[in-house]
């Protein structure tokens, strides 16, 4: 990391690290007097921290897969969000760990497990933990090499390497729609093991994406602001990551509707119970909190264009959809973890603070490691010169 | 009212758009464009503001959306109530996809509707073609008199820079060209 | 102030043309006579249309007893292509919509024909419920009217009330959105034809156009409008019909993916759709270089994301059933794979997931007679998976007493003929009367190069 590429000075670099350091010694602390909520917060900080960096690989390689052009100025700062996919997983990996023997299914008694079988086989702990740690090096592998290309194509001769780059990418999305649809139930839907939803993978998704795209908007706005692609991330981008947190958090809106509604509509008692300890209890205001902090604000506010092209409107809405992840995060988690009781203290504030500091700093660093305006990009023209 | 017109015709929308541009900048009036298709940046060229058919679009959407919502609570809890299914006779979840059938169904015909009564499209109305190949492959600027600085040969001059093939002035009478 | 474009990009328009050649080559078919090719075409689709004529006038006449459902399984042939048929009108909203807002330019080639199909696809659709309900001259009492039975009103809870909105929404939208497209290209068709009734009804039919910037300003804004309005419409519908199935407590038919995954299958089954009538009517209409193989191409890859996404969804079904550790669930399952109509679950397997993958290989993309093919496979592949879908979860359900088999009539597979009559029917009749494809969008989309000796003038010069 040379000083002249660095993105954020020394002293806000300190204090990142500082509040990364403060965040986990309190939540470390913690584990003294509520062991259950910091288990939670761990696994909601890792899973979304990792999912910010998967949705970096998924944003590079759906535009590589459609041709598209209009992101390629900007490209660097979905590859530095791939930066946090070891780090997250490490953290993930032993939170995991910390609870694998109670994780999931338990088979009370002996005997006949009958049409249970492959609940029993696929939620033991063993081949739970060999699955995690197999999503998660297929995770940073691509990343790598899908950032590696890009950082590569900076040194060669600008020729049409953008179809090996498609070819990889689609790979890419093939394992990224399987492993991110079992990663989802493994880690989170089986907090619940007698319940399922086959709509779970695209929940993940629908989720995922819109976090990443609302980082992206903050990172674009915060680089531009300080220097490093000022000129070069336009309004007219700014605009289009707009169009698309609309549509996502409309298809966030969709999905979430879609499965309550089915669930609702056909009352069976083994699909109901998702909703009644979540709707039912002391969390439906949380619920009803997520609706509007994921889909009414982003909705309502982004609609005018001239909205979408405002960077301050922007990044608040931005803000306001990460704020919204986590609270959806939190209502998956917290109450098969924590219990009917929705709660807000030291924990959660520590894993906060201690999780964005981190990501901040992964962000920097990975950012910092190559130009901040890809080199010999056949698209980078047409990317600074169009219209949205 | 009449008033003086020039007429001139391009081949190419690059042309159009650099000479529609060149002219605004000198300060003359624009009196509109003819195009056989939407010539993408035109409209800033000649500095149009943003279409407020939006908005049309948005409160027909909204209405729809609140007025079907309160047509179905009214037959299902209040006009007859049944139960069906042993659901609560108000269901906001059973409600919602008619309601958005609505929304989408009188947005789009508001924003639709709105834009013939703008535009003053009707059937039966005598199309003014100004060049019969506006439709197919020319591009026509108009520009209009407002003040002396409408010197025909002036214009027509910086207009030839711009590869117009043809100009011609004409007197716009009753107010054909808008 | 023109955009850049890559110089990696493909030329969407081949062949060196002017604007006056898009014009003349897109509305020649529509000024000469039909060709020997078209004949045939037609006379097989209206015969194919009067044989489901015939079968309809007899199946309202005796009833829909001549179907071959019974208590078991009431639902067979006819939600089959209902869904079938909303299905593959879906790819048209898509084209028009959905990638007008990826501003995927390619689209242009084909969206017109899209739209139209769209159109008639679910007018296909509409027949076959309006015809189960055995009076369909007592449709309008779905609509909810003040009538003299008390004022009783329609059901709004029930999701078969949900689709009548959510089919009819989609039809007037479609039609509109198609119709507003056709504007300026009527306005061409009037100012280059002969006095006579064709330049009298396309001038009525454009509105008096005159291609006013100013107009043509809003008219962007409301096509975008449209565009967005439409694409939710295009989730919705098919997300309703899904839940036509996922609202019922009936294994195999109660699972909360059905929304999305119906979506995508019946986009992956309209594209198929646009594919195989696009690669005839490019020959036929000698539309070659505006359908290039790289629009092909291109919706080879789009069919085969496609069906990579429904492969999913049955994967996760299968996951879920034997994951949930219910019993009703996973005995569906393996009802499905293995049970009685088995033959027709590998078939939809194999042409849905197993097929399409070959799409993975550029050689096979660019290929058109294998596309063609793959795609009339993928056609065959989503028509079994509605009867899949229907018929397996219906015929063997909970109570082992009443499980039933289904054989479909002669009257239930003349009527399938019959709306396929009455599809094909209506796209020969439209590539008669309207261009084909979208001439102000190609043209403003290509952005073709200039012709002659005159030289560009920069906008430094300008200044």
């Amino acid at each position: 990391m040379t000083s002249s590429n660095a993105v954020i000075s020394r002293a806000s670099a300190r204090k990142l690290v500082v509040a990364t350091v403060a965040g986990a010694v309190l939540l470390a602390l913690s584990t003294l007097f509520a062991p259950d909520r910091v288990w939670a917060n761990l696994l909601v900080g890792s899973y979304y921290l990792i999912t910010l960096g998967l949705g970096g690989v998924l944003f590079i390689a759906l535009t590589n897969v459609c041709g598209g052009g209009w992101q390629a100025a900007f490209r660097r700062v979905p590859e530095a969000m791939t930066g946090v996919l070891p780090v997250a997983g490490v953290i993930l990996l032993a939170t995991l760990a910390m609870r694998l023997g109670e994780y999931g299914w338990h088979h009370h008694g002996e005997g006949d497990v009958g049409t249970f079988w492959f609940k029993e086989l696929w939620l033991d702990p063993k081949f739970l933990a060999v699955r995690a740690v197999a999503y998660v090096l297929l995770w940073i592998a691509f990343a790598r090499a899908l950032v590696g290309r890009s950082h590569r194509q900076d040194t060669l001769p600008p020729t049409s390497n953008a179809r090996i780059h498609a070819g990889m990418s689609s790979v890419f999305l093939a394992v990224f729609a399987i492993t991110i649809s079992l990663a989802g139930a493994d880690w989170i839907m089986a907090l619940e093991p007698m319940w399922f939803s086959t709509m779970w993978g695209v929940y993940q998704f629908s989720g995922l994406i819109q976090a990443t795209l609302a980082v992206m908007i903050v990172a674009c706005v915060l680089l531009r602001r300080q220097g490093a692609l000022e000129g070069v991330f336009t309004d007219e981008h700014l605009h289009d990551l707009g169009k698309l947190l609309l549509g996502f958090s409309c298809f966030w809106m969709y999905i979430w509707f879609s499965q309550y509604m089915l669930i609702w509509y056909a009352n069976l008692p083994e699909e109901t119970s998702y909703f009644i300890s979540r709707t039912h209890t002391a969390w439906a205001p949380v619920v009803v909190g997520s609706i509007v902090l994921n889909w009414i604000v982003p909705f309502f506010v982004l609609l005018p264009r001239p909205c979408k092209r405002s960077e301050s409107i922007m990044l608040k809405v931005a803000a306001v959809v990460l704020v919204g992840r986590w609270v959806d995060l939190s209502v998956m988690v917290f109450p098969p973890v924590v219990g009917d009781l929705p709660v807000f203290g030291i924990p959660e504030l520590a894993s906060i603070v201690s999780m964005s500091g981190l990501f901040g700093l992964l962000f920097a660093q990975t950012f910092s490691s190559a130009a901040p305006v890809p080199r010999n990009e056949p698209f980078l023209e047409e990317s600074l010169h169009y219209h949205a | 009212m009449s008033n003086r017109l020039l007429l001139a015709t391009f081949e190419h929308e690059d042309d159009l758009l650099a000479a529609t541009t060149a002219v605004r900048k000198k300060g003359l009036h624009i009196v509109d464009a003819f195009t056989p298709y939407a010539v993408h940046g035109l409209d800033r060229a000649m500095g149009l503001r943003q279409s407020r058919l939006t908005w049309v679009c948005f409160i027909c959407g909204i209405t729809g959306a609140l007025g079907m919502l309160w047509f179905e609570h009214w037959t299902a809890s209040v006009s007859w109530p049944i139960d069906v299914g042993g659901k609560p006779w108000n269901s906001l979840p059973s409600d919602v996809p008619v309601a958005f059938e609505a929304a989408v169904l009188l947005g789009g015909f508001g924003s639709v509707f709105a834009l013939f009564g703008v535009s003053r499209l009707y059937p039966g109305k005598r199309a003014h073609v100004i060049r019969p190949r506006i439709t197919d492959d020319q591009f026509v600027l108009v520009i209009g008199e407002t003040d002396a600085a409408f010197e025909v040969s002036v214009i027509e001059r910086l207009l030839r820079d711009y590869n117009a093939v043809e100009t011609e002035e004409q007197i716009d009478e009753g107010g054909r060209i808008r | 102030m023109s955009e850049q474009t890559s110089p990696l990009r493909p030329p969407l328009v081949t062949g060196d043309k002017t604007l006056g050649d898009v014009t003349r080559d897109i509305t020649a078919p529509m000024a000469g006579k039909p060709t020997g090719l078209w004949w045939a075409a037609f006379a097989i689709s209206s015969t194919a249309l009067l044989i489901g004529v015939a079968a309809v006038w007899y199946q309202i006449a005796t009833g829909i007893g001549t179907w071959g459902l019974n208590r078991t399984v009431g639902w067979g042939f006819d939600i089959t292509n209902f869904v079938f048929w909303v299905g593959i009108g879906h790819a048209g909203t898509l084209i028009s919509a959905v990638l007008f807002l990826f501003r995927q330019k390619w689209r242009t080639a084909v969206n017109r024909s899209a739209e139209a199909m769209t159109l008639f696809a679910v007018m296909c659709a509409g027949l076959f419920p309006l015809i189960h309900m055995g009076r369909p001259w007592l449709c309008y009492w779905m609509m909810p009217y003040p009538n003299t039975r008390g004022s009783l009103w329609v059901n709004f809870k029930s999701p078969l009330l949900w689709d009548v909105f959510a089919i009819s929404t989609y039809l007037l939208i479609s039609a509109v959105f198609w119709y507003v497209g056709l504007i300026p290209d009527l306005a061409t068709i009037r100012d280059r034809s002969e006095p006579g009734w064709k330049r009298r009804i396309s001038a009525i039919l454009s509105l008096g156009w005159d291609g006013s910037a100013r107009t043509w300003h809003r008219y962007e804004t409301v096509y975008l409008l449209l565009a967005g309005l439409a694409t939710p419409l295009v989730f919705s519908v098919h997300t309703i019909v899904s839940m036509d199935f996922a609202t019922a407590v009936i294994p195999g038919w109660h699972t909360t993916i059905f929304p999305p995954y119906f979506v995508a299958g019946a986009i992956f089954s309209g594209l198929a759709m646009v594919l195989t009538l696009m690669l005839i009517a490019r020959k036929v209409m000698h539309l070659e270089d505006y359908v290039t193989p790289k629009h092909i191409e291109r919706m080879s890859q789009l069919m085969l994301s496609m069906g990579c996404i429904v492969g999913l969804a049955y994967g996760t079904e299968f996951f879920m059933a034997a994951y949930s550790g219910n019993p009703y669930e996973q005995f569906v399952f393996k009802n499905r794979a293995f049970g009685p109509l088995s033959w027709a679950y590998w078939t939809m397997v194999s042409c849905n997931v197993l097929i399409p993958q070959l799409l993975w290989f550029k050689k096979v993309r660019t290929t058109l007679p294998l596309v063609f093919v793959i795609a009339i496979l993928v056609n065959v592949g989503m028509w079994f998976e509605r009867f899949v879908i229907i018929v397996t979860s219906l015929h063997r359900d909970f109570l082992p007493s009443s499980w039933a088999h289904y054989i479909p009539t002669s009257i239930e597979i003349a009527t399938l003929i019959g709306s396929f009559g009455l599809f094909f029917t209506c796209f020969l009749l439209f590539c008669r009367v309207a261009p084909a494809i979208a001439i102000a969008e190609v043209k403003g989309a290509a952005h073709l190069p200039r012709r002659g000796g005159a030289t560009a003038v920069s906008e430094e010069q300008a200044a």
